[in-house]
């Protein structure tokens, strides 16, 4: 036997049996991958909407948002605790995921959470902190939150930039001002 | 064809030819990862399970495999255990696994394996195949949990997510950033290799 028959034959073989084992493999753990995203992203509207228990996807190509409910959806006397969408901003390094949450008349921000994001440790990556987010609890989503460099007055829809990190400050603003005015255009027609 | 005892290759790895120290081999995972001493545990474990199964079939495989296409047969086989340990860690440990991000799937081109592989599994039985490469494998995961923990120690104030260092210390950012990762490999070769010398 020449030596390219025997070259084919050995990559043929080992590939086979890789491809195989692969395809067995993926079907085993393929459930627990997608239990585990499904568990992520309740955990993750819980923690932006307090007591939510079952979720509505409202169909749009642009945003991934949920109508999140108190009570099972089957349920006639189910009370609707707001909005929640996931949306992306351009950060320092890339890009931040961040799951938003509006009251149901989406008049307000709740709050949010920074799902991804690449930003520098201690500078940028300090989007994620409870000091940063609290700013936004409550601000209106009628008019343009505004990033100020020094103290923000709330009344005014402002927020004071992290120190060292205006790009990062601005990015989520920014991407939660542009989110704000189009879902709230997706939801009135959804309506 | 070696005379030495079997038990020493297992060994060898820790020390006298610690792969990140000695051989400077898998120097992108242990500088890019290394950021706490979680991630250090992770990814050396993910590539220990890797080394271990691939070096063994590879070396029981060895007398089939033509030499021509040796490294293709390698390189695939060395992927599906990557595949198979991103997988699990997907499925069990998905926060390790986020925190991990791209450089579990980057095992496939890590040259610790192929380098074990080359120098020792295409050539020595399946029983050495594997003392050598769960020593390798074990000497890479200690050596990341050292630089992982000096990193997370000076960088964050924590050991393993819990804080140790007092109140008042204020954490040396640079640390966790890839700098940080620079001076403790830096350092971390440079101690190893003041010792071997005192020794010798």
């Amino acid at each position: 036997m020449n030596i390219s028959t025997k070259m084919i034959i050995a990559l043929t073989i080992v590939s086979l049996i890789a491809g195989f084992a692969l395809a067995f493999s993926y079907e085993f753990f393929k459930v627990k991958i997608a239990d585990n995203a499904v568990k992520a992203l309740n955990e993750s509207i819980s923690a932006v909407i307090p007591g939510a228990v079952s979720k509505e996807l409202i169909p749009s190509n642009e945003f991934t948002i949920y109508k999140v409910y108190d009570k099972p959806l089957d349920q006639q006397d189910k009370v609707l605790l707001g909005y929640a969408i996931v949306t992306y901003a351009s950060g320092y390094q890339g890009s931040i995921k961040i799951l938003l949450s509006v009251t149901p008349d989406f008049t307000k921000i709740i709050t949010f959470r920074v799902l991804e994001h690449s930003e520098t440790p201690g500078l940028g990556g300090n989007i994620v902190n409870s000091d940063f987010i609290s700013q936004y609890e409550g601000l209106s989503t009628e008019k343009e939150i505004k990033v100020i460099k020094g103290p923000s007055v709330k009344e005014n829809n402002e927020i004071s930039a992290i120190s060292g990190a205006t790009i990062s400050s601005k990015a989520v603003t920014k991407a939660l001002n542009e989110t704000l005015i189009k879902v709230k255009q997706i939801i009135e027609a959804n309506q | 064809m070696d005379k030495k005892p079997a038990i020493y290759h297992f060994l060898k790895g820790f020390w006298d030819e610690n792969p990140v120290l000695v051989q400077i081999l898998g120097t992108c995972p242990t500088l890019a990862v290394t950021a706490t001493a979680v991630n250090g545990i992770g990814m050396g474990l993910a590539t220990t399970f890797v080394l271990v199964f691939s070096t063994v079939l590879i070396s029981i495989l060895r007398k089939l495999i033509p030499n021509e296409v040796r490294i293709g047969v390698f390189t695939v086989i060395i992927a599906t255990f990557v595949t198979l340990a991103d997988l699990f860690l997907k499925a069990y440990f998905p926060d390790l696994s986020k925190s991990l991000g791209p450089f579990v799937p980057l095992i496939v081109v890590n040259c610790i394996i192929l380098g074990r592989i080359e120098a020792f599994a295409s050539k020595n039985n399946p029983w050495l195949s594997f003392l050598d490469g769960l020593g390798n494998g074990l000497g890479f995961t200690v050596t990341l949990i050292v630089m992982g923990s000096i990193r997370e120690l000076l960088g964050k104030g924590t050991w393993f997510g819990i804080p140790v260092l007092l109140s008042f210390y204020k954490p040396m950012l640079v640390m966790i950033l890839p700098t940080g990762a620079f001076f403790t490999y830096g350092t971390l070769m440079g101690i190893s290799n003041a010792l071997k010398k005192a020794k010798s």
